[in-house]
């Protein structure tokens, strides 16, 4: 990857964490489930827009498995929780089994392709 | 152990439904960029009721928030390596996006800190 690739790939990751923790909570608090629904439209199509749209911010490998903006919503969300003085510890458990339910999503995506 | 039984079936089924159904929305010509878009209301929209609004996820009280996105992005990843294709060739591009995602989560704390001291 050549520096354009990556100051475009860094920004992309870098935005859909950030608008994920500063907006999706508060349209849950002001409307409930309705907001939080509205607040996933926006925030997610409009990233994925600017991320795997037309003209990409994340720069994918040649010939590479796809590295999704999930990625950056995963890393991001939980370096938010660790600085903001959540226990990673207690996360173990769910962090393994997320990882399990993705990788049994992977297979069941690649057994329907 | 039943709470987890629901973190591993709601990613599986989240890392499935954007995938299968993203690309359907994405590449239906009359909709153009716009189908793009949709999957964020229509896919991740409902599937984050299922999983963060309901609370098939475990996430418990004072932990690190594990967002569903971990079992989504594993599932994109995991689709390409299990038909082949060299997980070594995806690793400069996962980097670069942890470089930025930790970002991200950083600037969010800080500036939503700052904005509740005010």
């Amino acid at each position: 990857m050549g520096i354009l690739n990556i100051v475009s790939t860094v920004f992309g990751a870098m935005l859909f964490p950030f608008l994920i923790l500063m907006v999706w909570g508060k349209g849950v608090e002001e409307r409930g489930i309705f907001g939080g629904l509205v607040m996933g439209g926006f925030i997610v199509g409009t990233s994925w827009l600017a991320n795997h749209g037309g003209s990409p911010l994340i720069i994918q490998g040649q010939g590479a498995p796809w590295i999704d903006m999930a990625w950056a919503a995963s890393i991001g969300i939980m370096t938010h929780g660790i600085i903001t003085g959540g226990d990673f510890k207690k996360s173990v458990p769910t962090l393994i089994f997320a990882i399990i339910g993705g990788i049994i999503g992977g297979f069941v995506l690649f057994a329907a392709a | 152990m039943k709470r987890q039984l629901g973190t591993m079936v709601g990613g599986a089924i989240a890392g499935v439904f954007v995938f299968n159904i993203w690309g359907i929305l994405a590449g239906t010509e009359a909709l153009g960029d716009a189908g793009g878009w949709l999957g964020g209301l229509l896919i991740v929209g409902f599937i984050w009721t299922v999983n963060h609004y309901v609370g098939v996820i475990y996430n418990p009280e004072g932990s690190v928030s594990i967002d569903m996105a971990t079992a989504i992005a594993v599932a994109g990843t995991m689709q390409g390596v299990f038909g082949g294709l060299p997980f070594s060739a995806a690793l400069p591009t996962l980097l670069w996006v942890a470089v930025g995602a930790v970002l991200g989560g950083t600037f969010a704390a800080v500036v939503q800190n700052a904005i509740a001291e005010e």
